[in-house]
């Protein structure tokens, strides 16, 4: 029995296309082709003007929560939960994940000074990395017993004066008294936070700072002094005021690793009581990763948890809270953290806002004065561009003054741009 | 009759070449030049033609219409050469005559060749360096066998002939890096304040956002003693990007000046021009 000719795709009825219809189709399909490629040439050498490109009809500008595929600005969690993930620094030594190293580096400098040697210790490391949290174990661990005075700035100091209010105020002292007798009446722990704030970059910014080391490495024998500085700042005053000599030990909160990091999160997970189920990843790189490793759902979580939060925990911890797919029953489901392209936002960002952003982390939180001040431009302009910034959600509201400040999720792309651009090094 | 106008002593080779030549071969070789400059004629005007239908085919023309002509021009020396049919050693010695003229001719296309050769392989500059040599002052864009161009600040683009490594110095800012050192000259009365312009100059250079932080601020101060005494303020700092160069000199010496006007230093000004009578 003769076998059935098999159709053959658009051919009418469903029968064989006959030789004639073909050859017409295929010298179709020739001419256009040919037609096409002349017209090619034509543009090519100037005789015929290209056609215009076809739009989108939509063009919006991405901002990062859209390139980090999540939402920023609220949490669909259930407070409880978002409550075992709070953004404020340790205060219980054994709530410390990791830092043995930076603990001795506390011991050893606390040892110094109560044996009466001068010590002073400068903690540095990246927006969230935990500075904070180590100075508290910190001082708990060595230093239980001394008198612990904690200042914050709270707004910046354009003269000396500024920070003699701020020192007198710190010490109970008149605004008059002398500072430095003050200080050497007894001995005490101090901490200053958001140093940052003590100085802009401006001819003559530099000097309320600079009074302040003075009369921090002179009473530094009565006093153990430490300052907590983000590693943006810390570079220019290097630079501006040659800052290391002024400080005995130099404490670098650095990445944490992978195991710090998973150690950390599960820790503040753990009393929830929630199993964890991680969603299987989309993303090929990860299949193949899990294919070829035979590494877990979880361990290829924490690995990309890891890669894109830097081993910052606090990124970590937003990270971790942005990946929750959903709470219910008895289980969180997190999906993977999708790696972002910051392509589209890169090209968002101009020169002259990388001048803006680098001045802005050089000072940790920025006012549109302030940036108009260091930049010497007018101040409608910067602030024009720090709103900008804002809308493209790299930059959020100081909680603490009128000023902006990088987002935890964007401090690590912008780094990256300005080390791209040879900006910071 | 050409034949009859020859003199006796002249060699056989060149006897035998110019008995060749015959009234026919001369018609021939002049009918043949005649087309070529006709179809030269045309070539241009066609071309031109395109030229004028848009600015990009103007440029695409103006590349290629040197090459056409001369394409065109070798095609009709080729037939005239066949045509009059010299005798093999009227053709080497035309050749050896030719090659002569052309290695004196050449000598500096060999030089530069050398010298783009020296260049490749001893590295006294890279493509993005920003370089001085002689009169030339900017970033390196291309380097070639026989030239090396360099685009200028005011936008230029200058090409300098390879063979100039032998004769030239040649500075080279930054070496393949992409910050260099910048250098500001701020001119001060004889009598300001030494330790506060010192101070000034520095925290100016120090806050400009062109600056490469790792480097160091190098603040130095001359006297010059010229009619008018004046003190001489040298900033020496790193740009991050050496395009940004004359960025960060401007920036540094107008904070400078800012500074220095709020807080009430007088800077030099220029002499009035004295008007001879």
């Amino acid at each position: 029995m003769a076998s059935e000719p098999v159709p053959s795709v658009g051919a009418p009825g469903g029968g064989a296309e006959p030789p004639a219809t073909r050859s017409r189709r295929a010298a179709r399909r020739a001419t256009t082709a040919w037609r096409r490629f002349w017209h090619r040439v034509l543009q090519r050498v100037g005789w015929e003007l290209p056609p215009l490109p076809m739009l989108p009809p939509v063009v919006s500008r991405p901002w990062l929560g859209r390139v980090l595929s999540i939402e920023m600005e609220k949490r669909r969690l259930p407070l409880s939960y978002t409550r075992l993930f709070p953004f404020t620094p340790v205060e219980n030594p054994e709530e410390l994940v990791g830092r043995e190293e930076e603990m001795d580096g506390m011991r050893e400098a606390a040892s110094r000074w109560k044996s009466g040697h001068p010590a002073s210790v400068l903690m540095t490391g990246i927006f969230g990395s935990g500075k904070t949290s180590l100075y508290n174990c910190g001082v708990k661990t060595f230093l239980s017993g001394e008198e612990i005075l904690r200042g914050e700035l709270q707004e910046r100091w354009q003269q000396p004066d500024d920070m003699h209010a701020f020192m007198s105020r710190l010490l109970g002292l008149p605004p008059e008294a002398d500072l430095l007798a003050g200080l050497q009446t007894r001995r005490r722990v101090i901490l200053i936070e958001r140093i940052e704030l003590g100085y802009l970059r401006t001819n003559g910014g530099f000097a309320a700072l600079e009074e302040f080391l003075n009369l921090m490495q002179a009473s530094s024998r009565s006093v153990f002094w430490v300052v907590t500085l983000n590693e943006l700042p810390r570079r220019l005053l290097q630079a501006t005021l040659h800052f290391a000599r002024y400080f005995s030990h130099r404490i670098n909160a650095g990445a944490a690793t992978r195991e710090m990091l998973r150690s950390a999160i599960l820790q503040r997970h753990q009393p929830s009581g929630l199993r964890l189920v991680f969603l299987p990843s989309l993303q090929r790189q990860d299949r193949l990763h899990r294919m070829f490793e035979q590494t877990s759902p979880e361990e290829v979580f924490f690995e990309a948890l890891h890669r894109q939060s830097e081993g910052v925990f606090r990124t970590g911890f937003e990270l971790w809270l942005d990946s929750i797919e959903s709470i219910d029953g008895d289980a969180v489901h997190l999906r993977l953290p999708i790696a972002p392209h910051y392509r589209l936002l890169r090209n968002q960002i101009s020169i002259d806002d990388l001048y803006l952003l680098k001045a802005n982390a050089q000072h940790g939180s920025l006012t549109a004065a302030e940036a108009a001040r260091i930049l010497a431009l007018p101040a409608l302009t910067c602030r024009r561009r720090l709103e900008r910034l804002l809308d493209l959600q790299i930059l959020e509201r100081d909680s603490l003054e009128a000023g902006y400040r990088f987002r935890a999720q964007a401090v690590g792309f912008i780094r990256d741009l300005l080390d791209y651009h040879n900006m910071i090094k | 009759m050409l034949k009859s106008l020859l003199p006796d002593h002249l060699p056989s080779d060149a006897i035998a070449a110019v008995r060749q030549i015959s009234l026919d071969t001369i018609v021939e070789v002049l009918v043949i030049l005649l087309i070529f400059l006709l179809l030269s004629r045309g070539l241009n005007r066609f071309l031109n033609a395109l030229g004028t239908h848009s600015a990009r085919a103007r440029a695409l023309v103006q590349s290629w219409r040197a090459l056409l002509q001369l394409v065109l021009w070798i095609f009709a020396l080729y037939l005239c050469v066949r045509i009059l049919a010299p005798s093999q050693n009227t053709v080497l010695v035309a050749f050896g005559s030719a090659a002569l003229a052309i290695g004196f001719g050449t000598q500096d296309l060999v030089r530069n060749w050398a010298g783009g050769l020296v260049v490749l392989l001893n590295h006294p500059y890279r493509i993005g360096d920003r370089v001085r040599i002689g009169s030339a002052y900017g970033e390196v864009i291309h380097i070639g066998l026989h030239s090396t161009r360099v685009y200028s600040i005011d936008g230029d683009v200058v090409t300098i002939p390879n063979a100039t490594i032998w004769s030239e110095m040649i500075f080279n800012m930054n070496y393949g890096a992409p910050n260099c050192m910048t250098v500001t000259d701020i001119y001060l009365p004889i009598d300001a304040p030494v330790d506060e312009v010192m101070q000034i100059g520095r925290e100016a250079a120090a806050t400009s956002p062109y600056l490469y932080l790792p480097e160091p601020i190098l603040v130095s101060l001359h006297d010059e003693l010229s009619e008018t005494p004046q003190m001489r303020l040298r900033i020496r700092a790193f740009v991050y990007d050496h395009r940004l160069e004359y960025e960060l000199t401007t920036d540094i010496a107008c904070r400078f000046k800012r500074e220095l006007a709020r807080r009430g230093i007088a800077s030099v000004h220029p002499e009035p021009e004295k008007i001879s009578v």
